[in-house]
């Protein structure tokens, strides 16, 4: 009985000294919820401007479609325009890009960097964090304006390209920054979100500011890193035919 | 008699001899050089091409039928098992390869690709990773790392990164299922290498392993060697009937993609791939073949010389000896040794000089092989430590030999068949 008593007081000691939150399992599905369009298809242009450490700065304008629904996304390039033409097609596992001047298409990694930026493929995809991790710590921060949890998940499916991920979710459950870790923990990607913008009854992100953490250089003596700045404009929620989704659709556009 | 007689007659008129000896010498020492120099280039080439697609024969495993899946657990104990079986085995060891072209050295800011990663056991490999060339650092310094962070970069990728030997570079991959891992290496060496083989790490064995999550003691390959002399090709087959007794293995496969055709056609348990390096580099042994074939045609040409100069020089040779041949006639020599002692002549002549031809090739070995080429950018393909390698093929070294004695024999027939017509009354008429 003395036991039983000293383990309980134990316990509740332990929750006052070292308070911490449970861990939400319903949080990730919500979170994939706010951004995702199961009823409808996705479209939007997106604005891609890279900057390297130094200065260089390098735009690329390409316009996406993607149904959620089925797991399906195109990207065509519009810009720069040696690259007008090339895209890309999603349809369930399998990803492949379009060469226009080559006429060819060949399967390719969605962990691939976009046009050499720090945008990966698999960016395009539907946010899918209540399939692809679990969250294995939970907290509270304050992120600039935000009160946020930060969720520390690590992955369930191969097909998510970082083993480890730590998200801020801001009270209204989207996603205001992400750190990308390699499997040794490495921090890899920095992303943040400041501004949703509303389409339909979901929001999709306006911009998204991605710092890659393996590319940096001292300058004039601080530390610079390549930064990408994605502008997501003219969403659109409009069905698109199934055609839409195909070899012969990007084929076509590219001519 | 005509033996000794023909070695007197090439002693008594070594100086007409001596011009013709000297272009047999110069033919044969040109075709010895050359063949040499291309055995040795091919040779030095697929030293390198075995570093980079791990060994002379490649065994192969696999699980199911995606490339990057290729895997054989308990590695070692495969490669003694073969090294036990199969006495033409000079090394059969493990090595880990990462095929996928997305593993990234980084540092200071800088990325650079790289083509393919090497995992090796340094400590049992190191004959076989001596011919790097180091332009930093050395095989030593990355063997006696006891730590395994550490890995040797090409000469193009450190330029790039401006790393040097000390510094961590940060090296970032995919694992076996898919997901971004990194790990940061010292650069313990840095070595030149062709682009053709370039953009290439070597890192060790359990260190790859860890950055793809592989499992311990698992690898990719078994690279194996044979003794001097052994032809991949054969080895290949040795190997492979050696794995079929104990294992599954795919029939004889001569290229990569017959490897990538075998496995589209279904996989579902381990099953062994054997690839001679030939599989690999068959455009080069095209380009090499083609080498071989423009050398032999400019050999061809110089032999013809050779031969016309020959004929020319025998002829005077017996038109000089009209008196002599008349003599031997009349004293009752027949005009088939008449034939013969010329024929020995040039034997003897041709032999001795082939001697001398082996010996100046020796010597033109020497001498090319403290040429450096190693600035020359294409060179190095074909170079051991920038310098020129030679090889003496004992199958083309005697193939030239026959060529050569048989240019100077046939050279030498028609003024030996004219000398042994020769009417002995004329011939000493003419003295007279």
């Amino acid at each position: 009985m003395n036991q039983s008593r000293i383990l309980f007081f134990a316990l509740v000691l332990s929750f006052i000294l070292f308070p911490c939150h449970s861990v939400d399992s319903g949080i990730l599905s919500r979170i994939d919820a706010m951004v995702s369009f199961t009823d409808t298809d996705f479209g939007a242009e997106y604005l891609i401007e890279k900057r390297d450490p130094g200065g260089s700065i390098s735009t690329s304008k390409v316009v996406m479609f993607r149904r959620d629904r089925s797991r399906l996304f195109l990207v065509l390039i519009l810009e720069p325009s040696v690259d007008t033409g090339k895209g890309y097609l999603k349809t369930g596992d399998s990803l492949w890009l379009y060469d226009p001047v080559g006429k060819s298409f060949t399967f390719t990694n969605a962990k691939e960097r976009f046009e050499n930026t720090s945008v990966r493929i698999s960016d395009f995809n539907a946010s899918n964090y209540a399939e692809d991790y679990r969250v294995v710590a939970q907290s509270a921060e304050k992120l600039g304006k935000f009160d946020c949890d930060v969720l520390s998940l690590e992955s369930i499916q191969d097909s998510a390209p970082f083993a480890k991920v730590k998200i801020w979710v801001s009270r209204e459950n989207l996603v205001r920054k992400t750190e990308d870790y390699s499997l040794s923990g490495l921090l890899m990607r920095t992303t943040a979100v400041p501004t949703y913008q509303k389409v339909g009854g979901r929001w999709a992100p306006y911009t998204v500011v991605i710092i890659d953490n393996l590319k940096s250089k001292l300058i004039s003596g601080k530390v610079e890193y390549e930064r990408t700045t994605v502008t997501i404009t003219k969403p659109s929620l409009r069905v698109l035919p199934d055609s839409t989704y195909s070899k012969e659709y990007l084929e076509r556009v590219a001519r | 008699m005509l033996f000794f007689l023909a070695f007197r007659n090439i002693v008594r008129m070594r100086r007409r001899y001596f011009f013709v000896a000297l272009a047999v010498a110069l033919g044969f020492a040109m075709a010895t050089i050359v063949s040499g120099a291309a055995f040795g280039a091919l040779d030095a080439m697929k030293g390198k091409a075995a570093r980079y697609f791990a060994g002379e024969v490649s065994v192969q495993g696999f699980h199911d039928p995606i490339r990057s899946h290729q895997r054989i657990e308990r590695a070692d104990e495969l490669a003694e098992e073969l090294a036990r079986n199969i006495p033409s085995i000079r090394l059969a060891i493990p090595r880990n390869i990462y095929y996928g072209d997305d593993a990234t050295l980084i540092f200071g800011g800088e990325t650079v690709r790289q083509r393919r990663l090497v995992g090796v056991d340094f400590a049992r490999d190191a004959e076989e990773f001596s011919g790097l060339s180091f332009v930093e650092g050395s095989l030593a310094d990355i063997t006696r790392d006891a730590s395994k962070s550490s890995i040797l970069i090409s000469e193009a990728a450190a330029s790039i990164l401006r790393a040097h030997v000390g510094d961590d570079v940060t090296l970032s991959l995919l694992t076996d299922r898919g997901q971004y891992n990194s790990g940061t290496l010292v650069v313990r060496g840095i070595f030149q290498e062709t682009s053709l083989f370039g953009y290439v790490a070597y890192l060790p064995l359990d260190t790859l392993n860890l950055l793809t999550a592989r499992p311990v003691g698992a690898a990719t390959d078994i690279a194996v060697y044979g003794h001097p002399g052994t032809l991949s090709i054969n080895l290949a087959e040795m190997v492979r009937v050696e794995l079929s007794r104990t294992h599954t293995v795919f029939p004889p496969l001569a290229t990569k993609d017959a490897v990538d055709a075998a496995l589209a056609s279904g996989v579902s348990a381990q099953v062994y791939a054997v690839l001679p390096l030939e599989g690999n580099l068959s455009q080069m042994q095209e380009i090499m073949s083609a080498f071989l074939a423009i050398t032999y045609t400019a050999l061809f040409v110089f032999v013809c010389i050779v031969m016309i100069g020959i004929l020319n020089t025998f002829r005077v040779i017996a038109h000089e000896r009209t008196t002599e041949v008349g003599t031997l006639r009349a004293i009752g020599m027949q005009r088939s040794s008449v034939l013969s002692l010329f024929m020995l002549e040039a034997l003897y002549m041709s032999l001795a000089a082939i001697l001398v031809g082996l010996v100046l090739s020796f010597l033109g070995f020497g001498l090319l092989s403290f040429v450096d080429l190693g600035r020359i950018p294409a060179a190095g393909l074909f170079t051991v430590h920038g310098k020129m390698h030679f090889q003496l093929d004992p199958l083309t070294t005697v193939l030239d030999f026959f060529i050569m004695v048989a240019a100077t024999v046939v050279a030498a027939a028609g003024p030996a068949r004219k000398a042994s017509r020769i009417d002995p009354a004329a011939a000493l008429r003419m003295e007279a």
